[in-house]
Order: structure tokens, then C-alpha cells, then sequence
């Protein structure tokens, strides 16, 4: 198993993790002003522009809790964004790094990934106090049981885009202009400034539901306005996250192989 | 009877150079598949069949013309590139300083360079606690330790990188290049380090172009050419042959 080697040599580079981790949130908020606010201010500003420009698809919200989960979703979604975006140019921004110094080169992606774990608690963190202070009520224990597991295989699919974009884009620098464009034309088709609920058309719904990344939104969002879940929808949870591990299995044995020729292509 | 440190058998590195440029683009590689065009490649062998073993303790020069193939056997050694053929052994922790500043984030101090340059090198986070402060005053940057290294000089820049790859304990320790700069205490610094490392029993491999330097410290030396290891043995020796063929090159 591709999957329990790579943890443990990642567990014997633990300390450059995490100096990797520390060293990108220095570098990222060194000679700026407001520092670590940068990353609330992100999905902040994307839920106030969605708030106000598609108010027509609030899917049978009231304005409060469309702003809640409106900031829930672009949370999670500069999550997935940021750590894709950033990755992709982790190890070929380092040609000095690759080619003189030996270490697991997988640290890099997976250290933008966990510098935008960070960001991501700190917003979810906010978004659940905003949830206590406009709505009135704590948010639903019971439903922690989808939002979990939600995270956790977002985590993993965002981890499997990081490794794997990072890595091809050492041999093709193309990735680089691919990722924002891809990304961007992503976002339409993953539930984030609407739910399933909203009036988007069937057309668009029918694609949507083709994306891996829709069943855990969909859940997540349902998750935390308290809209019953269905069991289909935790089957479709459970697929999505099954067909996530498995390709990461496939995903690091892919890497290790290019992983080999890095520093000669570099 | 384990003595060896570095064994390499049968070792051969090819570079495959693709005709249109150093970087792949998908656009070609597409089109190439699309018109069944086989894509003409250029193999350049760095290495070429080579066997040899360092022991412990030893002090090995490697001696050859540019090209010759000195930092790519550095890059097999420390990992950094994979063998296309042949296996190579190696024991013990690897340092490796190559290049000036090579790992340094530009933007940060030389006390937070410090953690990661060493975490790079593999140490544990308890090893650095231990080793920072030594590491700081071995390099004689004094206050200049908080300031970004973009504002350092190459001089200090290589002392904090030498002072860190000193200080991580390693089994081998490769040089490449490093007495370039620096001014002469500091060397002499270096020296001394170096003189106290060897009495620990710690392998070298030193690459320099200084051959009184590599006179005065190594034990034996590995001289190359285009690829092949064509003299192994006494350092003397060794530049005796290297500087007979600078000469015969100069006379034609």
C-alpha cells in the first residue's frame, strides 16, 4: 500500500512539514498589514458578492441563513481552490530545492494543502460563530455526522488534485495556465453560491451531479441549515468518497514515478 | 568487515534530451501522438558503467574536467536523482551543501533559514533546538541572524549554510564547490571543523576546482572523465595525470 508508505515517510520528515507549513505562512503574510485576516477576507468578500448578486437562487432560504451558508460554502471552497492553485507550482517554483537537496518532494503540495487547512479552520471557526449570532441557535450536533466525514473526503480529493497537478506540472508546464481556468469553470458546477434546493434549472443540475464534488457541498450544505438528509444522498457521500481513497492509492504510486525523474526534467 | 559507506555497482546515468527544447509542452506530446511521430530523443550518457566503493572515514576527492560527471554521481549519492541503470548503496545520513544559498528562502531571517535549512537536511525538531545556538555562533553572523538573507552577502550566506550542514551530524558529508568564497578565517574555520569531523570518523567527498586545498585534506582521490572513472588512488597521482591531459589539450 502506496498510501501507508508515503505516511511513513512523511511521519520521518514530520519537523520539515511542518517547517514547510510555518515557512509559507511567513512568507505569505510577511510585509502585509493585516496579516493572517487575509484568509477570512477571501471568502468573505466572494459570499458578500454572491449575497447580493444571486439573490434570486436563495432555494427557499431567508436572507440570513443564505448568508451563512453562502460563507460556509466559500470557505470550504477557497479550501479546495487555494491548495489546488497553489500546489500545482510547489515543486517546479523550487528548482534550486529539487535539484540539490534530497527530500520526500510530496511535502511540498502537501504543505500548501495544510497552510489552507489552516485558513479553513479559522473561517469555519467564524462562520459557526456568525451561525450562533444571526440565526440564534447553535448548529445542529446530530448533523456533524455528515459534516465530518464531508471534510475529510474533501481533504483527501483536494490532497489527490495537489499531488497529482504538482507533480505533472514539473514535466508540463502547462498545468499552470489549465488549473485557473479549470478551477474557475468548476465553481459553476459544485453547489457553492447555491444548493441543490435553488432554481438553477434542470440542465445545469444534470451536469452538477457528475461532479465528485457535489454530493459532499450538497451534503455539508444540508448539514448545516438543518435540511433533512436523504439516504440517497449518503450513498452518493459514501461513493464519492470510497472512489476519493482509492485514487489516491493510484495517485501516489503515479507520483512516485515521476517522482524518480523529477530533478532531470526540472 | 561492513566498512563501506558508498558502494555504487555498475552504475549508469543516461539524461534524455528531447529535441525541442529543455520543457515538454502537452500541446507537442499530444500532437506527436496524434500523428504517430515518434519523438526524436538524444541520450547523453553522464555516467557510464561505473563500480566503485567508498569506506568510512575516507577523504575522496573527485577529480575531473567540467563534464566529467563529478555532480551527477554527487546527485546519485544524496538520492536527489535516481541510476538508469545499477545499484547504489549507500549508509548513513547524507549532507549535501552544493550550492551557495541553495534552500535559503530569500524573504526570511537566517534564524528562521536555520529551522527549515535543517528540517531539509533531516534533522528533528529537537536535534535543531539543540544544534540553533551553535549553528549561530559557529557562523559569526552575530545580529545580522534576524535580518532577511536577501540582504546578505554571498560570504555570510555561505557561512550560515556551512554552519548548518555542519552541525546535522551527518555520516557523509558532500562538498561541492564550497571554498569559493569566504574569506580566508572563515576557511580556516572551515578547516578546523572539517579536521575535528574527520577525527569522528565522517566520510567526505569533497569537488573543487583549488587543488591545494584538496592536496592538503583528502586521502584519496576519483578521477573522471566524460563519464568513466579512469584513475581511483593517491590524490598526487591523480593530478599528475589530470594536469597531463590539460596539457596535451593546450599544446594541440
Amino acid at each position: 500500500m502506496e498510501i501507508i508508505k508515503t505516511y511513513l515517510e512523511i511521519k520521518k520528515f514530520k519537523f520539515l512539514l511542518q517547517q514547510t507549513v510555518i515557512r509559507e505562512i511567513r512568507v505569505r503574510y510577511k510585509q502585509t498589514y493585516i496579516g493572517i485576516l487575509w484568509a477570512i477576507l477571501q471568502p468573505l468578500a466572494f459570499s458578500c458578492i454572491f449575497y447580493f448578486l444571486f439573490s434570486y437562487i436563495k432555494g427557499g432560504l431567508n436572507s440570513k441563513e443564505h448568508f451563512i451558508i453562502l460563507f460556509f460554502s466559500t470557505s470550504l471552497w477557497t479550501f479546495f481552490s487555494n491548495s489546488v492553485s497553489f500546489a500545482t507550482n510547489s515543486i517546479s517554483g523550487h528548482p534550486s530545492l529539487i535539484t540539490k537537496v534530497y527530500f520526500p518532494r510530496i511535502i511540498f503540495p502537501m504543505s500548501f494543502v495544510a497552510v489552507s487547512l489552516i485558513d479553513l479552520s479559522i473561517n469555519l471557526l467564524l462562520a459557526t460563530v456568525l451561525h450562533v449570532i444571526l440565526l440564534n441557535q447553535i448548529p445542529n450536533m446530530l448533523n456533524f455526522v455528515y459534516v465530518i466525514p464531508a471534510i475529510a473526503f474533501i481533504i483527501i480529493l483536494t490532497l489527490n488534485c495537489a499531488v497529482l497537478l504538482s507533480g505533472l506540472n514539473v514535466f508540463y508546464r502547462d498545468f499552470k495556465y489549465l488549473v485557473p481556468i479549470s478551477l474557475q469553470l468548476l465553481m459553476f458546477i459544485t453547489p457553492v453560491m447555491y444548493t441543490m434546493n435553488s432554481n438553477i434549472g434542470e440542465n445545469i443540475k444534470s451536469i452538477i451531479i457528475y461532479n465528485p464534488l457535489t454530493p459532499l457541498f450538497d451534503i455539508f450544505q444540508k448539514s448545516i441549515i438543518n435540511i433533512p438528509v436523504i439516504t440517497e444522498d449518503i450513498i452518493r457521500l459514501l461513493v464519492v468518497g470510497l472512489i476519493t481513497i482509492l485514487f489516491f492509492e493510484f495517485n501516489l504510486r503515479f507520483f512516485k514515478k515521476l517522482n524518480s525523474k523529477m530533478a532531470d526534467i526540472i | 568487515m561492513n566498512n563501506s559507506c558508498i558502494n555504487f555497482t555498475n552504475v549508469n546515468k543516461r539524461y534524455t534530451i528531447s529535441d525541442n527544447g529543455s520543457y515538454a509542452s502537452l500541446r507537442d506530446d499530444i500532437a506527436n501522438i496524434l500523428n504517430f511521430k515518434k519523438k526524436k530523443k538524444t541520450h547523453l550518457e553522464a555516467i557510464k558503467t561505473m563500480s566503485f566503493t567508498i569506506n568510512k572515514g575516507e577523504i575522496v576527492a573527485f577529480i575531473g574536467h567540467n563534464g566529467a560527471g563529478k555532480s551527477t554521481l554527487l546527485k546519485l549519492i544524496s538520492k536527489i536523482t535516481q541510476p538508469t541503470e545499477g545499484k547504489i548503496k549507500v549508509n548513513g545520513r547524507v549532507a549535501t551543501l552544493m550550492e551557495l544559498g541553495a534552500g535559503f528562502h530569500h524573504e526570511l531571517s537566517g534564524r528562521e533559514n536555520i529551522a527549515f535549512f535543517a528540517a531539509i537536511l533531516g534533522m528533528n525538531k529537537e536535534e535543531m533546538i539543540e544544534a540553533a545556538p551553535k549553528i549561530i555562533e559557529f557562523s559569526e553572523l552575530g545580529d545580522f541572524i534576524d535580518i532577511p538573507v536577501k540582504k546578505y552577502s554571498s560570504g555570510m550566506q555561505l557561512r550560515l549554510g556551512f554552519s548548518i550542514a555542519v552541525h546535522v551530524n551527518p555520516d557523509i558529508f558532500l562538498l561541492d564547490e564550497i571554498f569559493a568564497v569566504g574569506d580566508k578565517q572563515f576557511t580556516q574555520k572551515c578547516f578546523k571543523k572539517i579536521d575535528e569531523l574527520i577525527a569522528k570518523n565522517i566520510t567526505f567527498i569533497l569537488v573543487s576546482h583549488n587543488e591545494e586545498i584538496i592536496k592538503k585534506i583528502a586521502t584519496r582521490a576519483l578521477l573522471f572523465d566524460h563519464g568513466q572513472l579512469v584513475f581511483d588512488g593517491d590524490v598526487n597521482e591523480a593530478y599528475n595525470r589530470y594536469n597531463s591531459t590539460i596539457k596535451i589539450e593546450t599544446k594541440l
